[in-house]
């Protein structure tokens, strides 16, 4: 420092105390912004797991509303407290009780010269210690805005690590059984059978709830966005993890690879209610729902030809393109959707609920009145399926495996 | 003096610094107490204005003068201002003389003007007239008389006196006259324990006398080269901002405190702000800096705005004095960062 004019000195310690009070100033802001917004956050995320529609609407109204404030004043803070190159000395002056001498030196500097410019510099370089950088300015932000800040943060990342134990409660795979004449074909109207997998789970609002059908509607339109984002957060944070069949089964291991694509994010609400009501009411058609149609390829146009050997699938192992490639379309947009099979579905006897179970093989010498009204077997029909309920829709129709000893 | 380097400008501060304390401690010699006033006076005189002491009689604003020029070796001389006083009384006058060749001539007899400090006492008894003839001095620095202008000798240094009592008979002070006044300066009855010092020193039989702090023959000149001393005090833009900022602060046209809009007619001119930094000057020096700082204004400002300011009448029925206003003002210059 010795080598430098005077006045050199002076403003290059300017310069530092200037970087220094600003840099402290961003961080200063940067952990208040981040104490606020990871709070917000996390509570949004939380109120996204465990709390309903209404909670979270009103959760992520507040966290926005302070994000968006705590941005507004910290800008604002920053914007006041910013130690310009015009203003520094002079507030460093005050800082520091130098009574106008470091404000006059760097004004003047270069403006005025002379015994007493001289004097006022030498002055100036005496007063150096009295506001080094290190003392005019604290290196870290201060320790309780730090630990709230890193408090926040640690809130967030404990309830993103967590969010598979904070989630509701495992949703229901309906399977049924039950004709439901929904697809619109000459074919499928005879009886097709079909499958409701429905693991989602529907918040329908109390019967007699006020408000015209106009407001119905705006109010439908908030709750399925509101739905929407909420399913959506659920998902990104491990949602797949409660895709569950009622016996409690763990997700399919190819659904996690897909938690935060595009299909999860490109669902069609619409299609939801149907679908949930159809699930509500134990995968029965419910009357007037007028769902999204799954396409049957299969249904009059298959043009799979019937080369007259053993179907595709015979044998112990489902036939892995019974249902084709598995691959994403509109109709498979949701978390729920239908499969349309073709073949009889069986279930357990005497079971009210209709639970599937594999199919148990045909004996016409324990049930013939059952063997006379088989049904002749037919290769099902191809349909497409989402890549992530195919390993749920595998499972369901693998054939069992023989019992040891069992005649063929 | 020149002050070319640190060095230089470090004695030449401690030199004023000396001259000043030596004054002051000769002055105080004979005068007990009106520490203040006699401050302020000081800094007029330094700052190259004129002073306007307002005070009751009999409470030393004559002594203070005498001593002031007894201990500065200046030459001092004394005008006690009635109604009928002429300005030639003031300035001088021509008369004719009779030359050595037997002729005739106009001579231009001086004045009591042509002195370094004049105490001019109840200026506020003469006509205006008069009180202009002076005041013209004090601006100009110099005299004209029948169309010969007569330069007046550096320092001069005018302290006029106002009874704020009997003023049946006078005439005000015009603002614009006012305005010439660097400072002006209120005497006060002296305290309890002042009066008692007073009695026993000026009723003893040895009274003190100043003893002049500069020599004679070089009075004149050493004060002629303080004054330029002060006047190289360095002022930077951010002092001179807020030396603008009190300026137009006490003028009602601007955007200032409202109590201030209402209780001034008429603010501070632009030689109000002379005035201030003039004294911040003296006062930098005084502190041993060679630079003016906000505190040097402050110490200044009151006895720089008291005489400049014309209240209104909503300020005079409210019993608001200037003093008031100019509080007012410093606080609202504070309030906004200086």
């Amino acid at each position: 420092m010795s080598s430098l004019p005077p006045t050199q000195a002076v403003l290059q310690q300017v310069r530092a105390v200037r970087r220094r009070s600003n840099g402290h100033l961003l961080q200063q802001a940067a952990a208040r912004w981040l104490l606020v917004t990871a709070l917000a956050a996390a509570l949004v995320l939380v109120a996204a797991l465990r709390g309903g529609r209404l909670v979270f609407g009103s959760v992520l109204l507040l966290g926005a509303g302070a994000a968006i404030a705590v941005t507004v004043l910290v800008t604002r803070q920053v914007r006041a407290r910013w130690l310009r190159a015009r203003g520094a000395a002079a507030r460093i002056d005050r800082m520091r009780e130098l009574r106008g001498r470091l404000a006059s030196v760097v004004e003047l500097e270069g403006r005025a010269g002379g015994g007493f410019f001289e004097l006022l510099a030498e002055q100036n370089v005496d007063a150096l210690p009295r506001w080094r950088p290190e003392d005019v300015v604290p290196r870290l932000v201060s320790a309780p805005t730090l630990a709230a800040a890193c408090a926040a943060v640690a809130a967030l990342a404990l309830v993103i690590v967590f969010a598979p134990w904070l989630r509701p409660p495992p949703a229901r795979v309906l399977v049924g059984d039950r004709p439901m004449d929904f697809v619109a074909g000459d074919e499928s109207r005879t009886g097709a059978d079909r499958l409701l997998v429905a693991p989602g789970t529907e918040h329908q609002p109390p019967a007699g709830a006020p408000g015209s059908g106009r407001m119905r509607s705006e109010t439908e339109a908030e709750d399925s966005t509101l739905a929407t984002l909420q399913e959506w957060l659920q998902d990104t944070l491990g949602a797949d993890e409660h895709w569950q069949t009622d016996d409690g089964e763990a997700p399919p291991s190819g659904s996690r690879q897909d938690t935060t694509g595009s299909v999860r994010q490109d669902r069609d609400p619409k299609a939801r209610p149907v679908a949930d009501a159809r699930a509500a009411n134990g995968g029965r058609e419910v009357p007037g729902a007028d769902g999204p149609a799954t396409p049957r390829p299969g249904s009059g146009d298959d043009t799979t030809p019937d080369h007259g050997g053993a179907a595709p699938g015979a044998g112990s192992d489902t036939d892995p393109t019974l249902y084709g490639d598995p691959h994403d379309d509109l109709t498979a947009h949701g978390d729920r959707f239908e499969l349309a099979i073709a073949a009889r579905v069986r279930t357990r006897p005497g079971s009210a609920e209709a639970r599937w179970t594999d199919t148990p093989g045909a004996d016409a010498s324990r049930h013939p009145a059952l063997a006379s009204g088989q049904r002749r077997e037919q290769a099902g029909h191809r349909m497409t399926v989402p890549p992530t309920f195919a390993p749920i829709v595998r499972r369901l129709f693998a054939h069992a495996e023989p019992a040891p000893g069992a005649s063929p | 003096m020149s002050v070319e380097t640190a060095a230089a400008a470090t004695g030449a501060i401690r030199d004023f610094q000396d001259t000043f304390t030596a004054v002051r401690r000769e002055m105080a010699r004979v005068i007990v107490g009106h520490d203040e006033v006699i401050d302020t006076i000081l800094v007029g005189l330094f700052a190259g204005g004129h002073v306007l002491i307002e005070g009751v009689p009999g409470t030393g604003k004559t002594l203070i003068v005498r001593s002031l020029a007894e201990a500065l070796a200046l030459q001092f001389s004394r005008i006690q201002f009635t109604v009928d006083l002429m300005p030639a009384d003031i300035t001088g006058t021509r008369v004719v003389t009779e030359t050595p060749g037997g002729g005739r001539t106009f001579v231009f007899v001086p004045g009591p003007i042509f002195t370094h400090v004049l105490l001019a006492d109840e200026i506020n008894r003469a006509t205006p007239k008069t009180q202009s003839a002076l005041l013209e001095a004090m601006a100009e620095q110099q005299v004209t008389v029948a169309g010969a202008t007569h330069p007046l000798d550096a320092p001069f240094f005018v302290l006029a006196t106002l009874n704020p009592i009997e003023m049946e008979g006078t005439y005000q002070l015009p603002e614009a006259q006012l305005d010439r006044f660097l400072f002006k300066v209120l005497l006060q009855y002296p305290s309890q324990e002042e009066l008692e010092r007073i009695l026993a020193v000026t009723t003893g039989a040895d009274t003190p006398a100043v003893r002049p702090v500069l020599d004679v023959a070089t009075a004149p000149a050493r004060v002629e080269e303080l004054r330029r001393l002060v006047r190289s005090v360095l002022v930077a833009p951010h002092i001179e901002r807020y030396v603008a900022t009190l300026v137009r602060m006490t003028q009602p046209a601007t955007d200032g405190d409202a109590e201030v809009r209402r209780w001034v007619a008429y603010g501070a001119s632009p030689r109000g702000g002379q005035a201030l930094l003039l004294g911040a000057k003296v006062h930098a020096l005084l502190d041993g800096r060679p630079h003016v700082a906000h505190e040097d204004v402050d110490r200044v400002v009151r006895a720089a705005f008291r005489h400049r300011l014309v209240l209104t009448f909503a300020a005079e029925t409210e019993g608001i004095e200037a003093a008031t206003v100019v509080e007012r003002v410093l606080a609202s210059a504070a309030r906004h960062g200086r």
